[in-house]
């Protein structure tokens, strides 16, 4: 049993890791860490003679450089665009904190710098258990929870979903225990710690998602319209990566495609309109809903909180499957959809 | 397996983890990099007198006021209609999109340090306060979202598009280890190659001090034709106008004032027309400058010469040239010597004979009767025909000439020069046309670059080095101006040499060139370029291939000195690093440069300090002493410490200037950014010698005047003046260099057109061949760099094929439709463009577009670059198709979400042979289109296919042309000593190669056996077995 600074301390300390771990990559650094860590330990990857940074570094590149764009504005924000009003939100919450970012290369609102926060925040907590001062550390557990809260418990599920399906081992096992570290973490700080803090709670209303516009109900939603709604995270209720659409593409015998996701998606819907290949394709989009769905699902059995957040996501996955099954309508149609094809 | 379980395990191994340190230390002062923010500020700008600048031309512009330049408040427009008042610092710094050197004004934010944009600098002498769309693009470069902020080294294979951010330390320590080892083996290892320098000498000192022949330009891509015609005249290399004071401008031009030089030049030409002078174009192509003519001669490329020697004729049959000048500063005597011992044949045996019986040439009559004799040829019905051009317009561009009272203002850089084989001659036709006419050197004239140009020189320079670098000017090309640059990978194909450390610097060599496909070989060949580090502020095709990306600064991110002749005066310009300057005026001071830049961009200033330092860090190699401060001996110099050792002792007048205002001279160059330290230098070479030498101790038998044994200077009607740089002192018409190294023929010797590869005999129209013209450029274009401009790509991002409409009805084709054209090694396919603004027979496509990346998110914009896939089939076939055009895409700049467009251009230069010019060496530019065809069916926008193969075969038959130094060379050198070399090395250099490459071991021949051998007989470039 870990003592409250202990548990503090601790959790600094992973924070602190896997943060690096998402701004950085795998370094020579961080390896020896990781491989310590059993979920962590079979997936280092590894050469024969040594650890090779350098394909470690390339892997980074692959995972959150070409395909997962961790960001919260990418998640939360309707535009799905970076430096966003989630990023100023974000930006606002670090300075409450007394928490600097070197903006220099990311956005604050990177997944990397969102745990370099609670890694912190919980050093400061831990540095307050060891001094004695317990008023400080239970402010310090408040602004945790008050950030997981209005940020991070809200975008987690999908981002983790989402570098978990990138095929990438490694990340794959980081995804899986970052969302089990917040999760717990949360779990660990009762409501009756912060109670003291509701005034300023009051100050940061807990966010709702913003509602997905009715895109079937507008004559003029296209395929380009379907593809930009898709990937839209808080309409459609997934993120699918660069990677993902080629691989529903190599499924069903289509070009993977290339350039940014929303044309790379917008063609791959044109070529299975023209194809012949739209049912396959939605069927492989409605695969990829039940996914997220598992997870989502999952996510909302740690509680309440968890529970509000899950279902939010999910009727954002309803109103996909809606559009998946009126596209699949459209496709066997005797005159395909209605919708135009430019914007 | 529990999430607890696995939670609790990890916090366990957590609680006594070290954290290792970030792998990047934060850059706490330097701006940040993203959407630039601005601050508002509660002051309100208040009311000054501007500063008025009235331009020649009757413009005037307003600036703000120069004591005001460090607190600077006006009202923010993008905040319109609100009133937000912003506080700026006014830094002044130089453009460097072009080799102008024109002045800009950053406007930095006081409290966030961003730029919030670029204008022109009222106090600098060359651009006046005015930019071309160039200028103020530098923001968008500053702020593109995509431009490389790091150091990336490469992880796995060449062009496997895998990298890593590195920091600059580890980079510096790698490179600089492997400059050591290569200098310590050899003298020939390490090579820089430059595009477009930006600066005068800093680099060129570094190489020097490393002791390396390690220079390589892309002159031979650009101006070494008119180079060498320069320099036969006159021996400065290239040409500096008058266009404000001119009677009579004569441009040959499809590059210099439609858009590539000069900002400063176009003002004048415009002032020059307002005033009344007369413009002349010679184009095949309408462009912005010859659509501002007075006359378009659109001329067949190639018969450009011939036009300028029919005009010459006239002028000297009808007695309308000035025979002073000439008969004062031309090598008349030294031509009517070569008539009498028959180094130049003329057709008048009666003349021939008579000058054979004189033992002294006072008459100058009798040189006008060889020039009539010479040229009477050249009649303006031979011109009409060659030139298709009507003869009327030749006539009036002749009678304005022939009034042009010493006024006549010329240019040609590129174009026609560069264009063809024996371009060299186009500028040397053009010159003489200003030698005829009186007008060198004098208001309205044209003069010669070295005399509008100032390069202060460093605190101390290091000796010549003992080097020559066979890959760079091998013993084929003894002539060539300058390194054979665009041959490099053909030269390493066939074995002649490896690099141990390749630097392309603000270049992309395998875009920019022709023959991509075999820089592309080259480039992926770790055995022949073993370390390729790129320095570059963007991404290009060439760093793709690169071991090290290394981010180098854009214009208000760097420090380089530069001078330019704009006009008849000298002036110096200094490029600043604003966010630096802001920072230290603002009391923080900066130690690199790159602590104030965005990301960990640096500057080369800097750079190549540091890996100088590194390379010999005991001074072992004797380069660190050239790397330490003249004001801490044995400590190693600062950049500001380098400019004001300059500024203090090299700059006439700027101490003085400095003293007036009180301040230091590098503070005040910190101010302005520019001084001016000539206002005219007309006629330079008729000052007399200074005192001491009007007298001089000896005068030879060419009446050169000898000071300790060198030339100084010319005696001229019993005066001794400085002269031109050639061997004579004089300005040569007959060049006894073209006859002692291997080209006696009066083609060669002096002007003369010489016959084009694409002359109207080599093209057969009717076989669907044609003429292909790609060396030209919109003017908002600049090399590989707009594709960072979202401005300027936004005005100009395609280059369809020109195409008249009479050869647009005869292949079936319209505006828009797809066309394959088919070159000597390859083809390509790209849309048509429909005009009369181009010659029937004539296609035309601007360079510097048809960008391309091969991943989608690692390489050029996809805003401004297509993504392309690149086949090869093992056997030196090459194919590149693109996937898909431009496309908006995301990031902190929402602009780039609103790109429109998708053509970017088909990258052509990759189906171009080389044709390396047998005697400048330049690569002659023009093509041979063996088919213009409507598009194939399976034909797609952007293909290109390339047989490597066929490419070495071409070179070869090109080298083929050349009349090597080991069988022509007189002296037993590789190279005429007078002649340029941007660094040269000792003397002992010179001395010809024991084994020279392609010789098969044989030893270099003596001066008469090659003569015997070797020297053609007739006037056609004939092929030199090797």
């Amino acid at each position: 049993m870990r003592t409250p600074y202990e548990a503090a301390l601790a959790r600094s300390h992973a924070y602190s890791f896997f943060s690096q771990l998402l701004l950085h990559g795998l370094t020579p650094a961080l390896a020896g860490t990781a491989a310590a860590i059993p979920e962590l330990a079979a997936a280092v990857p590894a050469a024969d003679d040594g650890f090779n940074a350098d394909d470690a570094a390339a892997t980074h590149q692959a995972v959150f450089g070409f395909n997962v764009f961790a960001y919260q504005c990418i998640f939360l924000d309707p535009s799905g665009l970076l430096g966003g009003d989630e990023s100023d939100r974000v930006r606002r919450t670090y300075a409450r904190a007394g928490f600097g970012v070197d903006e220099t290369s990311d956005s604050p609102d990177h997944l990397g710098h969102e745990l370099s926060l609670l890694a912190h925040l919980c050093g400061a907590e831990a540095d307050a258990w060891g001094d004695g001062k317990t008023g400080v550390a239970t402010r310090a557990q408040g602004l945790q929870a008050a950030f997981l809260d209005e940020h991070l418990l809200w975008w987690l599920p999908v981002v983790a979903e989402t570098v978990t399906r990138q095929e990438e081992p490694f990340y794959a096992a980081v995804a899986g225990l970052i969302k089990a570290l917040v999760v717990d973490h949360r779990l660990s700080l009762y409501q009756d710690h912060f109670e003291l803090l509701s005034q300023a709670k009051a100050l940061h209303a807990t966010p709702q998602l913003p509602e997905p516009p009715d895109i079937l109900a507008d004559p003029k939603t296209g395929l380009k319209e379907i593809a930009g709604f898709l990937l839209t995270p808080v309409y459609g209720g997934i993120y699918l990566s660069r990677d993902d659409i080629g691989r529903m593409a190599g499924a069903v015998h289509l070009p993977r495609g290339f350039g940014e996701r929303r044309q790379m998606l917008a063609n791959l819907l044109r070529a299975g309109a023209e194809y012949d290949q739209m049912a396959n394709i939605v069927a492989a989009l409605g695969a990829l809903v039940d996914t997220f769905a598992v997870a989502y699902t999952d996510y909302g059995l740690h509680g309440a909180r968890f529970g509000t957040i899950a279902q939010h996501w999910l009727q954002r996955l309803d109103y996909t499957r809606r559009l998946l099954a009126a596209l699949s309508s459209a496709a066997v149609a005797e005159r395909p959809l209605s919708m135009h094809e430019s914007s | 397996m529990s999430e607890s379980s696995s939670i609790n395990r990890l916090l366990s191994t957590m609680l006594d983890w070290a954290t290792p340190k970030p792998a990047k230390a934060a850059n706490e002062e330097g701006a940040g990099f993203g959407r630039p923010r601005f601050a508002a500020s509660d002051r309100k700008p208040e009311q000054v007198p501007m500063t008025v600048v009235e331009h020649p031309d009757g413009r005037m512009s307003q600036y703000p006021p120069v004591e005001k330049w460090d607190e600077w408040v006006e009202w923010d427009g993008k905040a319109w209609p609100k009133r937000v008042a912003r506080r700026y610092m006014l830094i002044p710094t130089v453009c460097f999109n072009c080799e102008s050197a024109c002045g800009l004004l950053a406007y930095v934010d006081k409290e966030t340090l961003e730029i919030k944009k670029f204008e022109g600098n009222p106090v600098h002498p060359g651009s006046r306060g005015r930019n071309c769309a160039k200028g103020p693009a530098t923001h968008n470069q500053v702020y593109d979202p995509e431009r490389i902020l790091y150091p990336l080294k490469r992880v796995g294979k060449r062009g496997e598009g895998k990298w890593k951010r590195v920091s600059w330390d580890e980079a510096l320590s790698d490179i600089a280890g492997r400059m050591r080892e290569s200098r310590q083996q050899r003298r020939d290892g390490i090579v820089y190659h430059v595009g477009r320098p930006g600066e005068d000498g800093y680099t060129n000192r570094c190489i020097s001090a490393w002791g390396v022949d390690g220079h390589n330009s892309h002159t031979n891509i650009c101006s070494a034709s008119a180079r060498l015609g320069y320099s036969l005249w006159a021996g400065f290399d290239r040409p500096s106008p008058d266009h404000a004071n001119a009677r009579v401008i004569l441009l040959i031009s499809s590059h210099l004032e439609t858009g590539h030089y000069f900002n400063p030049h176009a003002q004048r030409i415009i002032e020059g027309k307002m005033a009344g002078a007369k413009i002349i174009t010679f184009d095949p192509r309408l462009s912005n400058t010859a659509s501002m003519s007075d006359a378009w001669l659109p001329t067949w490329p190639g018969s450009e010469s011939t036009v300028l020697l029919a005009i010459a004729n006239y002028l000297i049959q009808s007695g309308q040239y000035d025979r002073s000048f000439v008969r004062t500063w031309v090598n008349w005597q030294e031509t009517l010597q070569a008539v009498k011992e028959q180094k130049l044949q003329i057709g008048d045996p009666n003349l021939q004979a008579r000058l054979a019986g004189l033992d002294s040439f006072d008459d100058f009559d009798l040189f006008e009767q060889v020039l009539k004799d010479l040229y009477k040829d050249f009649t303006f019905e031979r011109a009409a025909e060659e030139a298709q051009v009507p003869i009327d317009r030749i006539r009036q561009a002749a009678a304005w000439i022939a009034s042009c009272d010493g006024k006549l203002a010329t240019h040609v850089w590129r174009s026609a020069s560069i264009g063809n084989l024996g371009g060299w001659q186009v500028a040397r036709c053009l010159f003489f046309l200003n030698v005829l006419t009186g007008s060198v050197g004098t208001p309205g004239g044209t003069s010669g670059n070295e005399w509008n140009k100032f390069v202060p020189k460093p605190f101390k320079s290091p000796p010549a080095f003992d080097a020559w670098n066979e890959l760079h000017l091998p013993h084929e090309y003894p002539l060539a101006h300058y390194e054979m640059s665009f041959l490099l990978p053909h030269f390493l194909e066939e074995g002649r040499g490896d690099i141990d450390v390749y630097f392309t610097r603000v270049y992309n060599p395998m875009w920019i060139n022709p023959d991509g496909f075999m820089w592309l070989k080259a480039l992926r060949d770790e055995e022949k370029i073993k370390c390729h580090v790129a320095l570059t502020p963007t991404w290009n095709e060439s760093a793709w291939f690169a071991d090290y990306v290394l981010p180098m600064g854009h214009a208000g991110e760097r420090h380089d000195l530069m001078s330019q002749e704009t006009h008849a005066g000298q002036w110096i310009a200094f490029r600043q690093p604003v966010r630096r300057v802001a920072l230290e005026k603002l009391g923080k001071p900066v130690r690199h440069t790159y602590e104030a830049n965005p990301g960990e961009v640096w500057e080369e200033n800097e750079l190549w300090i540091e890996l100088s330092v590194r390379m010999d860090p005991d001074g072992d190699l004797g380069v660190r002493q050239w790397f330490e401060s003249p004001y801490r001996p044995g400590e190693v110099i600062t950049v500001e410490e380098y400019y004001r050792w300059i500024f203090e002792n090299s700059v006439p007048g700027l101490p003085e200037a400095a003293a007036q205002e009180g301040l230091a001279p590098l503070d005040y160059m910190r101010k302005y950014g520019a001084f001016e330290v000539t206002r005219e230098n007309y006629m330079p070479y008729a000052k007399e010698l200074p005192d001491g030498d009007a007298a001089p101790a000896e005068v030879d038998t060419q009446a050169r005047v000898l000071r300790n044994g060198k030339v100084a200077g010319v005696m001229v009607e019993g005066v001794a003046q400085t002269g031109f740089g050639t061997p004579s002192r004089r300005l040569e018409f007959f060049s006894p260099t073209m006859y002692e190294w291997g080209w006696p023929e009066k083609d060669y010797t002096i002007p003369w057109p010489l016959k084009s590869h694409v002359h109207p005999d080599n093209i057969d129209v009717a076989m669907g061949e044609m003429l292909l013209l790609p060396n030209f450029r919109l003017p908002t274009l600049i090399h590989t760099r707009s594709a960072n401009a979202k401005w300027l790509y936004e005005i100009s991002h395609k280059n369809p094929v020109w195409m008249n409409p009479v050869d647009a009805r005869r292949l079936g084709v319209e505006t828009g439709d797809l066309v394959r054209v088919t070159t000597e090694i390859g083809y390509f396919v790209d849309t048509v463009w429909v005009t009369e603004g181009i010659k029937p027979g004539v296609i035309a496509m601007s360079h510097h577009l048809g960008r391309w990346r091969l991943e989608e998110n690692v390489g050029v914009n996809p805003g401004m670059s297509a993504l392309a896939r690149l086949d090869e089939d093992g056997d030196g076939n090459f194919k590149l198709n693109y996937i898909h055009g431009a496309r908006p895409w995301q990031s902190f700049d929402p602009d780039t979400s609103r790109i429109w467009w998708e053509d970017v251009g088909v990258h052509q230069n990759l189906t171009h042979a080389v044709h390396p010019d047998p005697i400048s060496g330049a690569h002659c530019w023009l093509q041979k289109a063996t088919n213009v065809r409507k598009a194939d069916p399976g034909d797609r926008h952007g293909d290109v296919w390339v047989d490597t193969a066929r490419s070495m075969q071409v070179y070869r038959e090109w080298l083929a042309m050349t009349r090597s130094a080991v069988d022509v060379s007189p002296d037993g050198t590789r190279r005429p000593a007078w002649l340029k070399r941007p660094l040269k090395p000792v003397p002992a250099a010179y001395k010809l190669p024991d084994h020279p490459f392609g010789r098969n071991g044989k030893q270099v021949k003596t001066r008469a056996q090659a003569r015997e051998t070797s020297r053609p007989k007739g006037n056609q470039v004939t092929a030199q077995p090797d």
